[in-house]
């Protein structure tokens, strides 16, 4: 397998903790994992489909809920 | 262009009442925000209120970090409201007997000469008799 060689850059206090817990070594390794990490859960949202639809695809899974229960839901801890 | 401003009820309710009228309210303006018709805004503390809507009304806490996902992936615009909106609002607030939380979409949709999008209906009561609000109460189905 090829690889390509990419310069990336972070905020310092990110980078700070990766460098304490990841030797330098490991770095690539560590964000490729990271990388595809983040393609596979933006792949398991239907690309061809709109934001709206895939909000309401999933929106068909979740508990149907009366609007004061929602209003409370949002609300619980403000006091 | 109409200027929209939605709140968190507004967008939980049309996903936990999926075929009342709070989702077809909230279809519409998407398919009018495609035809560049509208600009559709939330405020700064609006995807916190929907991670705790969503944290306290469903159980299942992996749908509930999807739907975060796909409420942050709509094409609405997060509207910073400035000095003046703020003391507005808390002016608001007071008067109303209402939360600076709710009297802040108010206010911008007011200085935006907007609409604000709700399902609470407690709120739009206490602000009873002003006007760029609109109250989308759902569809019964429980």
């Amino acid at each position: 397998m090829t690889n390509q060689r990419v310069t990336i850059s972070m905020p310092q206090h990110l980078y700070e903790k990766l460098a304490a817990q990841i030797p330098a070594r490991k770095m690539s390794s560590v964000v490729c994992e990271a990388v595809e990490r983040y393609i596979t859960s933006k792949e398991s949202i239907p690309p061809e489909s709109d934001p709206v639809s895939n909000f309401f695809q999933l929106a068909k899974k979740m508990k149907k809920k009366e609007d004061i229960t929602i209003q409370e839901a949002i609300e619980k801890g403000r006091e | 262009m109409q200027r929209c401003i939605l709140d968190a009820s507004f967008i939980l309710t049309a996903a936990f009442d999926v075929h009342g009228k709070v989702a077809k309210t909230f279809e519409q303006l998407f398919q009018d925000h495609k035809k560049n018709q509208n600009t559709l805004y939330i405020l700064p503390h609006t995807m916190l209120e929907i991670a705790n809507g969503l944290r306290f009304s469903q159980d299942n806490e992996k749908l509930s970090k999807e739907m975060m996902q796909r409420v942050l992936a709509l094409p609405l615009e997060i509207f910073k409201p400035s000095l003046m909106q703020m003391e507005k609002a808390i002016e608001l607030s007071y008067a109303t007997k209402t939360t600076v939380y709710d009297a802040i979409y108010h206010v911008v949709a007011i200085a935006l000469d907007g609409i604000f999008y709700t399902c609470d209906k407690k709120y739009v009561l206490a602000t009873k008799g002003m006007g760029n609000i609109s109250l989308i109460e759902p569809k019964r189905t429980l």
